[in-house]
């Protein structure tokens, strides 16, 4: 698992991709890495779409041991490089464990849990041969089955507290679920399960770090009937929208056909969301969690729809923008406006948002190759943006009309009428 | 530093259209992503080290339900700078 790669078959590698010459590719490389360098220099954060963010942190000083002596020593305050990878990356990355959930113990079970669960093996990620293989590498079908075998070959050396109980380890494919407890349940699993833990909700985080999008919904397990389940149903809709989302990149050959009922599931819930947002959640100050019983399995034949955008919610955290939201889950910065189009009832002043409150974001499986009707739904942001700049009268407004229309100029037809007819004109004659 | 500034000043300096540019680097990203994938590291010179590493099991306390819970392991992605951009960035102070 720990194979490197050097950075001339690196540059072979991708020379063959971009079908460039070794030197083009190399000369390429080392300028992308000093404007990288330059842009950290200057404006102290790199982004690159689709990848990650270079940032530079100022670290105080601090105490720390030198690992080889024991010896307390002050590092001095510097500047420290740290990447942060974005979603595609995050989550490409993260495939062969994509369908393992957080896991509530019993107090009961807590015990024997405590000693099985540095072993479990991941779910190995299965996917059939003929499968469009979206964005990466169509040679490498094969690969992904490879590596949670070597994996659970490493996973006993890194856990060096705990060698013996590795050593019972079963192979993925034997363990008898029933009989052993088995902290993380797959589909089928936790169809087994529900019975005994009808009252127990099975959370699910979904964030590798903290500043990560995270959603929290939850209703009172134990709580009134009718409206609260009700509610529990629709959040769990929409949150299962993004496990779904995961499942994709794994390749199950089913989750096509279900993703696309989800997808349509969202749009229903979201509406309904929509039309009574007050009561939809209970914001929680802890490290939210996503409820996440599983979904029945969906049979039912329907068209492919996974380039659908998905809508996930989120809690907004202390030093969080719509613009850097929308740089984080839509990949694009200037797509900021669908969100504030999709909370207009949670946000009013689109500078403004605050911590704790939910957002619902979408995620667009493309961000450069919107549908036709998210380009409507960006544009609609634009014009909402517009009316609040119009409403606190300031003369940018219209400027955020013009935008609108970039996005889909059909808006204007619609909107006529109802905005100022002047900026209207600017909008169409800029 | 922006994406779309980033794909400017490269453009520039490679004396490509934004288009070319902006299509090798979203190829070397996808390079990248699928070595990553893989669990494979690389090393880019005068950058720094990008690597996979497997958390493992965490057992921690839930306050909202009062039990423990078990975070399943994953696999993210680890980045070391190099010593270069280390040393060229250690006291400087970007605004």
């Amino acid at each position: 698992m720990n194979e490197k790669t050097s950075f001339s078959d690196l540059v072979d590698k991708l020379a063959g991709r971009v079908e460039k010459s070794q030197g083009f590719t190399q000369e390429f490389m080392h300028e992308l890495v000093s404007i990288i360098e330059s842009g950290l220099k200057e404006n102290g954060s790199v982004s690159i779409s689709g990848f990650g963010k270079f940032e530079v942190r100022w670290m105080d000083e601090r105490k720390g041991t030198n690992p080889q002596t024991g010896e307390e020593i002050t590092i001095p305050a510097q500047n420290k490089v740290v990447f942060k990878p974005y979603k595609a990356l995050r989550e490409y990355v993260n495939r062969p464990y994509a369908r393992m959930e957080p896991h509530l113990l019993d107090d009961s079970t807590e015990e024997a849990d405590s000693q099985t669960e540095k072993v479990q093996p991941p779910v190995p990620p299965i996917r059939s041969e003929d499968e469009p293989d979206e964005d990466f590498a169509d040679e490498e079908i094969e690969k992904p089955k490879r590596e949670p075998v070597s994996k659970k070959k490493s996973e006993p050396e890194s856990v060096s507290g705990e060698p013996e109980s590795s050593e019972d380890l079963p192979d993925s494919d034997e363990i008898d679920y029933e009989a052993a407890p088995f902290p993380f349940f797959t589909e089928e699993e936790e169809d087994i399960l529900d019975d005994e833990d009808q009252d127990e909700l099975i959370v699910e985080r979904k964030s590798p770090v903290d500043y990560e999008p995270v959603t929290e919904i939850a209703g009172e397990p134990n709580g009134g009937k009718s409206a609260e389940e009700e509610e529990l149903v629709i959040n769990f809709q929409e949150t299962a929208a993004p496990k779904y989302k995961k499942e994709d990149k794994s390749h199950f050959s089913w989750s096509y056909i279900a993703a696309a009922m989800v997808v349509f599931l969202i749009i229903m819930a979201l509406y309904y969301l929509m039309s009574r947002p007050a009561e939809v959640t209970e914001p929680v100050a802890e490290p939210p969690m996503v409820e996440a019983e599983p979904p029945p399995a969906i049979e039912e034949p329907l068209p492919n729809d996974i380039e659908e955008t998905e809508f996930i919610a989120i809690i907004v955290e202390a030093g969080q923008s719509l613009w850097n939201l929308a740089i984080d889950y839509l990949g694009d910065p200037y797509l900021w406006p669908w969100i504030y189009h999709l909370n207009s009832e949670a946000i009013d002043n689109p500078n403004q948002i605050y911590e704790g409150s939910d957002l619902t974001i979408p995620v667009p499986a493309d961000s450069e190759h919107l549908s036709d009707s998210d380009r409507r739904e960006v544009a609609s942001g634009y014009v909402d943006v517009y009316q609040w700049y119009r409403d606190h009268s300031d003369e940018e407004a219209r400027f955020y009309l013009w935008a609108a229309g970039v996005f889909d100029i059909s808006i204007y037809d619609e909107i006529e009428g109802q905005v100022e007819a002047d900026d209207l004109n600017f909008a169409r004659n800029r | 530093m922006t994406y779309n500034e980033l794909i400017d000043q490269l453009s520039e300096e490679l004396n490509l259209t934004r288009a070319e540019t902006k299509d090798l680097v979203d190829k070397t990203v996808q390079e990248l992503t699928e070595q990553l994938g893989q669990g494979i590291s690389f090393t880019i010179p005068d950058l720094g080290t990008f690597k996979t590493k497997v958390k493992e099991v965490q057992k921690v306390y839930n306050p909202h339900y009062d039990k423990f819970m078990l975070i399943p392991p994953k696999r993210v992605v680890e980045f070391a700078p190099g010593k270069n951009l280390k040393d060229n960035l250690k006291f400087i102070n970007p605004e």
